[in-house]
Parts: structure tokens; sequence; C-alpha cells
């Protein structure tokens, strides 16, 4: 069995390990900041420290978000980390994977409620989403 | 492993870079002064602790090592073996590689490569007698080919360590046999050893740089959160917080609090001592030149994120004054000079700056040569002084290694020296002696944490940017689009002029003010929304993800708890470079907007009938009732022209006209007098005070009006030539004064 917290972006559903987590920031004050890649939304100030907010519509390749009301605080490899959520992300229980994740990153999809949730990987969904075109 | 090693491994591995630090040190005063006993004895200590600790953690490899260095320094002490220059080379080679072996132990790597070839680099001892096996190769011995020293010497400082070990610096017959075990060490009392005596001068503590950090960061956090709590009590309990006295304890602690932590931040420009002796000391064996190394000022401290910024320009540095600098013992001898040549590096901190001195006694910079090579790559040198020849060394694909020797092995020239100094924000500067030596000075900000900048608003956002890149500040000018560029007379010189919200790709926005950047050779101007403030900005550098962001190189958290984004001025010239316009982006009045006339009469009717004129005519409109007003008015925001009647309450025509002019953002606002005043007299006061039009009451009309402020705005299209020609025509009815086509410049 595994905690995770689910979030909806672009009316589908993911989840990262709670144990990631440090806490959700509800509204978020949103710095943008000019010219900066894809999938990076602004950065936000998370007790003194600047925290890149990433736009999960561009992580999960749903489509960019165009707004962040709710922001999931967590913590990757390097650095600490604001995941964009349209809606309050909700605490579950994952037993067993449904299926397996079809890209880099996506550890495999669980049913929770009858909804099908990708359980994602940051660090390794935005080295291939999101670093790889930053640097180019 | 046992639990005992894995304890007290990290402590060890914390503790051998200082050893290793003390023996490279060592090593260096030893081959300054063969046979100096303090000198040996330091270093034995520090080789048979090390050994001993290596043992203890299970560090075998390094131990053994250690215990071999440890066997030839007994030899120097005992007198049955000479320090010679290879001895050195092979011991420091040794060094190196030790602090190879430590490193790969603390990322936990099994790192096995070349240890067996770091014994080798050793003469055995004992075995054979030992004098005779150093001295006899060692004229035959070619230099150890070391380019950049591998440093295991520096606790703060992370370069990466490029180790060469060259099989060809061993002495013949040297095997890897174990030497026999010399007798039980005694710990020789150290009184004057210079390696020491960094740790005697005061009880220092080593504690990790991101212990550090963080305490800045909480520290600063503090202190915004008891800003935001000053906020609170007057917006909430209507109370000035300041009133309080334990409020202001509380701001007085949080300052001096701030003040030391950032000075935890700060550390000896002296700790970059023996990475920069090591360099002069091979690079100098290397070009087969005898140079001393001196330096002053070791206590000058300076930000560690600065200074870590300024070890490879200062390596860069001391190998030109070797290499090109300074010349071989026979030119010296020729040139009435001693043999010996020294590199000298002087530190002082002037004001909030630190000024790092790398200078030489060689043969100064050959500002011909230098001439010739830049001629050669196409450029014009003919009009240049002296000293723009000389910086001319400092051109990208001009290197000295090119211009001064054969011996261009690097090919790098010092351009990099001042690119990587300007990303601390400091600069370089040449004095150069001929025939007498060079002196390279590299001045830098002691921290890079609060740094002065200039508040601009752009799209709605504001901005920060470095004051250091700002030459100055104007208001919007004419501008002129020439083959893509936006160019504009400022001065005499063509300057390009960007829209900086066009180039963040932020919506552009109504015009504002010029911030003039870069060089006065080399300047460009970006428009900016508006300026809000200069000021003192504590600046921290991105991390993580964020650190590959081109446009910003840093960010602030405010008092209000939002995040004030530093934008990298360098990054947005390098991008400006590829902005072709293909229409005058940068406007003094944005085209789509209406242009905004300030209409000022004392005269309700006049001022209602010129304003219905005005806006008739597609111009936005507000009215003051007298000069004071509108002055008042303009300072909150400026206009793009202003008609004025002359008599009129509390401030006429005149008065107002002169305040405009002296008013900083006001200045270049084109004032249109609308007066029933006919006299020549007048007419001339008017345009004296700085008008730019005279318009006669009687004759005033629709058209009249409208074709007057046109004409001022520069608004019907025509070329700033026709303007010209306009401004002389003077009519009965409107006037241009000639002198002042302000709008047509």
């Amino acid at each position: 069995m595994i905690r995770v917290l689910m979030f909806g972006v672009n009316a589908a559903f993911f989840a990262v390990p709670m144990e990631t987590v440090h806490q959700v920031l509800r509204h978020p004050v949103l710095t943008t900041i000019p010219l900066s890649p894809t999938g990076l939304l602004g950065v936000v100030n998370v007790r003194g420290e600047i925290v890149p907010l990433l736009d999960t519509g561009v992580l999960t390749g749903t489509g960019p978000l165009n707004q962040s009301p709710f922001a999931v605080l967590v913590s990757g490899q390097k650095d600490m980390v604001a995941l964009a959520a349209e809606e309050l992300p909700i605490a579950a229980d994952f037993e067993e994977p449904v299926g397996p994740g079809t890209r880099p990153g996506e550890l495999g999809v669980y049913s929770s409620g009858g909804r099908l949730v990708v359980l994602i990987d940051i660090d390794e969904i935005a080295k291939n989403q999101l670093e790889m075109k930053w640097a180019s | 492993m046992g639990e005992l090693e894995d304890e007290f491994r990290p402590l060890f591995i914390e503790e051998a870079k200082g050893h290793l630090e003390r023996i490279a040190s060592g090593l260096l005063v030893l081959e300054a002064s063969p046979g100096d006993q303090a000198a040996i004895a330091g270093i034995l200590r520090e080789a048979h602790t090390m050994k001993g600790a290596a043992g203890m953690v299970g560090m075998m490899r390094v131990s053994h090592l250690a215990h071999r260095l440890e066997d030839l320094l007994v030899e120097l002490r005992a007198g049955t073996r000479r320090s010679t220059p290879e001895l050195t080379d092979a011991m420091l080679l040794v060094v190196d590689g030790l602090g190879r072996l430590v490193a790969s132990a603390a990322g936990g790597e099994q790192d096995a490569s070349d240890e067996a070839a770091l014994e080798r680099l050793l003469p055995t001892s004992n075995a054979v007698p030992a004098v005779a096996v150093v001295t006899a190769p060692a004229a035959a011995t070619p230099p150890v080919p070391v380019v950049v020293p591998a440093v295991a010497v520096l606790p703060v400082l992370a370069v990466p360590p490029t180790f060469a070990v060259a099989n060809s610096t061993s002495p013949s017959g040297a095997g890897a046999s174990p030497s026999p075990q010399v007798g039980k060490q005694t710990d020789q009392p150290q009184k004057n050893g210079r390696s020491d005596k960094k740790v005697a001068d005061s009880a220092t503590l080593q504690v990790p740089v991101a212990r550090i950090d963080e305490l800045n960061r909480l520290v600063g956090e503090a202190s915004a959160a008891q800003l935001r709590v000053g906020h609170v009590f007057g917006t909430e309990l209507h109370m000035d917080p300041d009133a309080l006295t334990e409020y202001r304890e509380l701001t007085k602690v949080i300052n001096q609090l701030q003040e030391v932590t950032e000075r935890t931040r700060m550390v000896p420009v002296g700790t970059l001592e023996p990475i920069l002796h090591r360099t002069l000391r091979d690079s100098a064996r290397l070009a087969g030149k005898n140079v001393r190394w001196e330096m002053v000022g070791e206590d000058v401290e300076v930000d560690r994120g600065v200074l870590e910024e300024l070890v490879n320009p200062l390596l860069h540095l001391i190998r030109n004054s070797v290499g090109h600098g300074v010349e071989s013992p026979d030119q010296r001898r020729a040139a009435g000079k001693p043999e010996q040549a020294v590199v000298r590096l002087h530190a002082t901190q002037v004001g909030s700056k630190v000024i790092i001195t790398v200078s030489d006694d060689g043969a100064g910079i050959d500002v011909a040569a230098v001439r010739a090579v830049a001629a050669r790559g196409g450029l014009d040198v003919s009009g240049l002084t002296e000293e723009e020849s000389i910086r001319l060394i400092f051109r990208p694909g001009n290197s000295t290694a090119k211009v001064l020797t054969e011996n261009s092995g690097r090919g790098v020239g010092l351009d990099v020296v001042v690119t990587a100094v300007a990303a601390v924000h400091g600069a370089v500067e040449v004095v150069n002696h001929p025939g007498a030596g060079a002196e390279f000075r590299i001045v830098v900000p002691i921290t890079l944490t609060v740094v002065p900048c200039l508040i601009v608003s752009i799209a709605g956002q504001a901005f920060a940017l470095p004051l250091h890149r700002i030459i100055r500040m104007l208001e919007a000018q004419h501008v002129q689009l020439v083959s893509g560029k936006n160019l504009a007379l400022i001065e005499g010189q063509a300057i390009p002029v960007y829209n900086l919200a066009s180039l963040l790709g932020l919506p552009s926005t109504a015009s504002g003010p010029w911030v003039l950047l870069g060089t006065e050779t080399d300047a460009y101007a970006f428009q900016v929304e508006k300026v809000i403030q200069k000021r003192d900005v504590v600046v921290r550098g991105l991390t993580g993800r964020l650190r590959d962001l081109k446009s910003v190189s840093g960010a602030s958290i405010e008092p209000n708890g939002s995040i004030l984004l530093v934008l990298d001025v360098s990054n947005l010239h390098e991008r400006s470079a590829t902005v072709f316009e293909t229409s005058s982006r940068v406007v003094d009045r944005p085209a789509d907007k209406a242009l905004s006339v300030m209409v000022v009469d004392d005269a309700l009717m006049v001022r209602e009938l010129q304003r219905s004129i005005l806006e008739r005519g597609g111009y936005s409109v507000r009215t003051a009732s007298d000069g004071a007003e509108a002055l008042a008015m303009l300072a909150e925001q400026p206009a793009d022209l202003v008609v004025t009647d002359l008599e009129m309450p509390n401030m006429d025509g005149f008065v107002l006209t002169t305040s405009i002019r002296a008013h900083p953002r006001l200045a270049n606002i084109p004032v249109l007098i609308v007066t029933s005043r006919t006299s020549a007299e007048d007419h001339q006061r008017g345009l004296d005070a700085g008008a730019d039009g005279y318009i006669v009451k009687t004759s005033f009309d629709e058209a009249g009006l409208l074709s007057a402020v046109s004409r001022l705005l520069g608004r019907s299209g025509e070329k700033p030539a026709d303007r010209k020609a306009d401004a002389t025509i003077v009519t009965t009815s409107v006037g241009i004064h000639p002198a002042r086509t302000r709008v047509a410049r």
C-alpha cells in the first residue's frame, strides 16, 4: 500500500507519494518570470525560499494550465518544487496498480474510487518533460 | 568496514583537506628555503597524523601513501636526502593524488586508478643511497607537465581537480616496494612552522557552507517577518511600531544579526594562497623561469561566492604573468634585472570593493605587438590610444599567447578573465610599465548579496536592474529605424534602443524613460515603463532547476513577501543582438495609444473649448486651472504636450514653462503657449522660458490649434527634416521656436 496525494489536472488525475509532500498551498502568490521556459509557471515564496511552480499540465502532457488555485509542495532529489493543481488535492491509499505508466516518470496507473490516477515520479517526469526543453 | 570507521570517516575526510593543504604549503616553503627544519618538521607531523588517522578509519591506501611521504621527510630531516624541485614536484603530485583519493572516498566512490602510479612518483627511501637516486636523473628529468594543480587544499572552494600523473618523472628503478618501517615518530613540537600559523591565530570551527547559507536565509526571513509585523501594526492596529521601544529594540537586534551573519559568508583572500602559489610554481617550472611568489593582504575578506568566481581569473592572470610577462633568466640578466622574477598578489579593501592586483616585474605588455595582431585580425587600430591598445588583449581572439610568444598552448585569451570578473560585477584594469612589468587589477564588490539596483516597472511588474551596469537614465528621445534597429542619437553616438517589455516577451506598454547601459563606448538603452526607485536589494541566487533561467540572475524576497526578480542585463543585451525591428517598437509615445495633452487655463470656457477640440483630434486631455495645479498633476503623471495660458493665478504660464523645463522627468515635454498677449516681447519671453510654440488667441481656431499640437508632437507623419523646415516658418498665429524643436531631435 502506498499513501499518495492526488490532484486534478485538465480533468485527469495524478498523484505523488505522500512522503514527498510538504504542504498544499492555497492561492499561491505567483511571480511570473519573463522568457521562462515551457512548463514553468513562475516562482512562489515559501517561507523565504524561492520555489519554482511547475505547470503540471505540461508535465503530464495534458496541455498547459492557465491557473493554479492550489500548489502541491514536494521535495525532489535536488530541490523543492511546487506543482500546480486545479482542485484541492486529496489524500488516498493505493493498492496494486491496474496498469503501467506509458511515459517516462509515470510509475503506474491506479484506481481510486472508480477514477484512474497516474502516479508520477516528479524528478523523472521533470527531467524528461521540462529540463531537456529548458536546456535547449 | 566497522561502525567506528563509518562514524569517523567523514570527520577524517574533513580533516584530511586541512592536512593536505598544510603539507602542500609546507613543501612550497621548503622549496624556497631547503633545509628549513621547522618546515620539514611541520610537514612531517601533518603526514604522520594523516597516516595514523587514515589507518584508523580504514583508508589504508591513503595511510600507505602518507607513510611514504613521511619516510622521505624523515630522510630530508636527517639530511640523507636533499630537497630538489623534482622531489617537490613528485611530493606535490602525491599530495594532489591523496586529495583525489580522499575526495572520492567522500563521494563514496572507489578510486584505485592512480594509486600505484602515485607511489611510483616517489623515490624509494633507504634501499638506494637517497641522494644519488634523486640527483642523478634530475638533470635529465623533463619538467612535470602539470597544467592546473589539483586542489585538495581549499575546503571552501570547489575547483575541479585536473590531475596529471606523469610517469616520466618517476625516478629510474623506483618500484612500488614498500619501504622498511622507520622507527616510531615522535611528534615534533612546532613553534614557528608556517603551516600551523593559520590554525594557531584564532580559534576556528569548520562549518559546512550549506549551514551558513541556511543561517543567512533564516536571518533574512526573520527580518522580513519583523517588517511584516510592523506592517500589521500599522494596518490592523493603526499604531506606529517604531513608537514602541520593544519594536525598536527588535529592529536593532535583527539588523545587527543580519550584519554578523553576512560576515560569516566572508572568507579571507588568503584561502586562495595555496592554489595560486602552487600554480605559479608549476608554471614557472614548466617555463623554465625563476619566479618568486609574494602575497600581501591575505586577511582581506570577500564574499565566498565572489572569491570562488575569482579563482579561475586569478589562475589565468598568474599563468599569463609567468608565461608572457616574466622573461627567461638569461633575458633578465641581459636587461640588468635580478634573475629571480617576482609575481605578486596584493589584496586591499577600498570601501565596499576589494581590489586584487596580480603584478610582475617582467617585460610588460608589448603594445606594438598587441596592435599588430589586432590589425592582422582586421581591426582598425590607427586611432587607438596607448591605453585602448592595451585593452585589445581582452578582446576575444586577441590572445596574448598568440601575441607575445609562440607558446600558445592554451589558446584562451584574457577575454575569459574579463567575462568571469564581470559575472561577479567586477572590472579588470591594466597598468603597463614597459620593460618593468605589468599589473592587472581586479576590482570586485565585497559581497554579491546586497546589490544596489534600479527598480523599474515593466508591463506592471517590478524588476531590478543592477546599478553597476547602468550608465544613467534619460528621458525618451527621438528614434529612427535603421537596418532593423531603433537608433537614437545620444551625445553624438547612435545608440540602439530596445523596448524592455518586448525583449522580455511581455505586453509592450506605455512609453517611459530610458535606461542607458553598457560601457561608454558600447552603450545601449532599454526603454522601461517607469522608474520606481534606486535601492539596495538583498539578492539570493536561484537554485536547483531555476539556475538554468537565462533572463534572471537572482531574486529577492521583499518585505511584503513578494518576489522581486533581478534581470540579467548581459543576457538581455545578447538577446537584443538578435532583434530585428520591422517597426519602431521603441517610441517616445505608443502609436496605438492616444497622446495626452494637458490644457492649462484659468478660464473654464477656454479650457473646455480646447478640450473638445483636442479630444475630437484624437488626444486624451486633462485640464488644470493654473500652473501650480498643472505641475502637480504632471509630476503625478506626465503628459505628451502641455497647452498653457500665460496669465493665471498662483503660477503663470511663464513660471509653469520654466518649472517644466527644470523638472527632470518633465523637461522634454513640449509646451505650447496660447495667449491673448500679442506683443513680440511676450512672445520672446515665452520662448525664452522654454516654450516650443506660441499661438495668439485672437487668431485661434480649431485647425490652427490641432496643426500646432500635431506639429509639436511630430505626429503628422512628416520626416524630421520636414519638421525642421516647418520650424522656421513663423506665422502670425503659430510660431514654432526654431531652437526648440525638441520632438524633432
